[in-house]
């Protein structure tokens, strides 16, 4: 579904991504983990064009991304809940998940009534200004928004980020529902329990390349590599 | 009082032209964080090329259906051919680029139109005075303006705040790469508000020109003015456009009727004021950079 191959991306002069392999396959979670300033938010931007490659392929189905604008990358059917949650904060939350909102072509995709029945408490607080929403809320949020755009592919930058634990642990049902569904996962994680639990597969960035892949069990075994590549 | 009541209708006569000016000013720094220098030469050249219209046959309305089309087609050509190389590039080339087209449309215009103060004639079925029990007199043609002025604000608003292409506008202004990767052609719309912003303008220098009378410098005048009212009411803020506008109109008006040797003062005080107590404007969300 979508197959890098041999990314280099830069930020300015530094050359941040230096030929990026990686593969999710059709409604697979894949984990994408590493320590911070390895290259994975950087991989997500160059995956949806916000950080446009400047060697190497990334193919979305049969379709090539690379060259494409940020826009028509996501109308291609990928989601982004990017690092930070970016909600429109001045915004209503409800504005925050209609404003891109994209039916799907069969007519049985995401609509905001089956996102409150997912996430009630989004439609409790459709009036509000999406700033006013708790992390975990703005999490949920961001992740809503990215669903009605009804995307094949979404692509999740460290939804884990300065949640508490049982928020995590929620995101982590969330994002294991969406695979349940059918829809392809990437996620960006620093929270290792929470990368196994869901994940298929995991690969681990350092530097600029993927340095290891495998499944999250074969990982989970593997105490040497965690500790080699994650420090854990 | 007899004096005070007349300046008050001009100082909100000359608020609503502001808004109108100020409105898509301000939107357009919003969301493309672009200064645009020659908005007030969209003004001046709105004006004239009512005046023309005018000239030929003899018909106000219109003009004033003709000259928004044009220079907002002038001005979504500009935003499609050379404003929008400029977005990735830093405010200095865009000051640069800005301010050399306002310059070379001030001289194309004195070329075209002269160099001589024009008046234009406000439309007869808005012509002469309406009366205030006996107390003082206004001219129709103003109140008009106060009219049209306040039902643009009220529309511009219903568009913006109630809207799905109102919310993505706003979306922009606070992240436009974020919309962007959502799926929406954010060139499209940031190309849309420079239109529309600069149709508003060319309207509001026709409107203006029964009250100022149309001359070359009017557009720095105006444009000197718009950019008070942008950072005293907030960058990208339609609210911040409406009250500064309001604030600066009066201020201008009531400061060259009381203290006409401080005239400029006035709007500079109140400036000052906001930027000290305020630096992001009275609605604005970030400050000016």
């Amino acid at each position: 579904m979508l197959r890098l191959h041999g990314v280099h991306a830069y930020y300015g002069d530094s050359h941040i991504l230096q030929g990026v392999d990686l593969v999710v396959g059709e409604g697979e979670v894949v984990a994408l983990l590493g320590r911070n300033g390895m290259g994975k938010t950087t991989t997500i931007s160059a995956i949806v064009g916000l950080v446009p490659p400047r060697r190497g392929s990334v193919r979305f189905g049969s379709e090539e991304l690379v060259g494409r604008s940020p826009y028509e990358i996501a109308r291609l059917g990928i989601g982004l809940v990017p690092q930070g949650r970016r909600l429109f904060p001045e915004l209503t939350v409800r504005e925050n998940l209609t404003l891109a909102m994209r039916s799907s072509g069969d007519g049985d995709g995401w609509v905001l009534d089956r996102i409150h029945e997912m996430f009630p408490i989004l439609e409790m607080r459709s009036q509000v200004p999406a700033g006013r929403l708790s992390g975990g809320e703005q999490q949920m949020a961001a992740i809503a928004r990215a669903l009605l755009t009804n995307p094949r592919l979404v692509l999740l930058d460290e939804p884990s980020e300065g949640l508490a634990p049982i928020i995590v642990e929620q995101i982590g049902e969330i994002v294991s529902s969406l695979r349940d569904r059918g829809l392809s996962v990437l996620l960006v994680e620093q929270h290792l329990p929470m990368a196994l639990a869901v994940a298929d597969r995991c690969a681990i960035m350092s530097k600029g390349v993927i340095v290891y892949e495998g499944t999250a069990a074969e990982l989970a075994a593997d105490d040497d590599a965690r500790a080699r590549h994650l420090g854990v | 009082m007899d004096q005070l009541l007349p300046q008050l209708v001009n100082g909100l006569v000359l608020g609503l032209l502001l808004f109108l000016i100020a409105a898509g000013f301000s939107l357009i720094f919003g969301l493309m964080d672009v200064i645009n220098l020659a908005h007030g030469s969209f003004l001046l050249f709105g004006g004239y090329v009512g005046l023309s219209v005018i000239r030929a046959t003899g018909n106000f309305w219109l003009a004033a259906a003709v000259v928004p089309l044009v220079t907002g087609a002038v001005g979504l050509l500009i935003e499609v051919t050379v404003l929008r190389r400029t977005y990735t590039r830093g405010h200095l080339i865009q000051v640069l680029l800005t301010l050399g087209l306002a310059l070379i449309a001030a001289d194309l215009m004195r070329w075209n139109w002269g160099a001589y103060v024009e008046s234009v004639d406000a439309p007869a079925a808005l012509a002469g005075l309406v009366d205030f029990g006996g107390v003082f007199q206004v001219p129709l043609y103003r109140l008009a303006i106060i009219g049209f002025g306040l039902v643009m604000a009220g529309a511009l608003w219903v568009v913006l705040e109630r809207t799905r292409l109102g919310a993505v506008v706003r979306a922009g202004v606070l992240d436009r790469e974020m919309v962007a990767a959502l799926g929406i052609d954010i060139d499209k719309v940031v190309a849309g508000v420079f239109a529309l912003g600069t149709a508003l303008a060319g309207l509001s220098g026709l409107l203006a020109a029964p009250v100022t009378s149309l001359y070359p410098g009017l557009d720095f005048d105006f444009l000197i003015l718009a950019l008070v009212v942008v950072v005293v009411g907030g960058m990208g803020s339609l609210k911040g456009a409406f009250w500064g506008a309001l604030l600066v109109g009066m201020a201008d008006v009531l400061g060259k009727a009381y203290f006409p040797e401080f005239s400029l003062f006035a709007i500079f005080l109140i400036m000052a004021i906001v930027l000290l107590v305020r630096p992001q404007g009275l609605f604005g969300t970030r400050e000016a950079t």
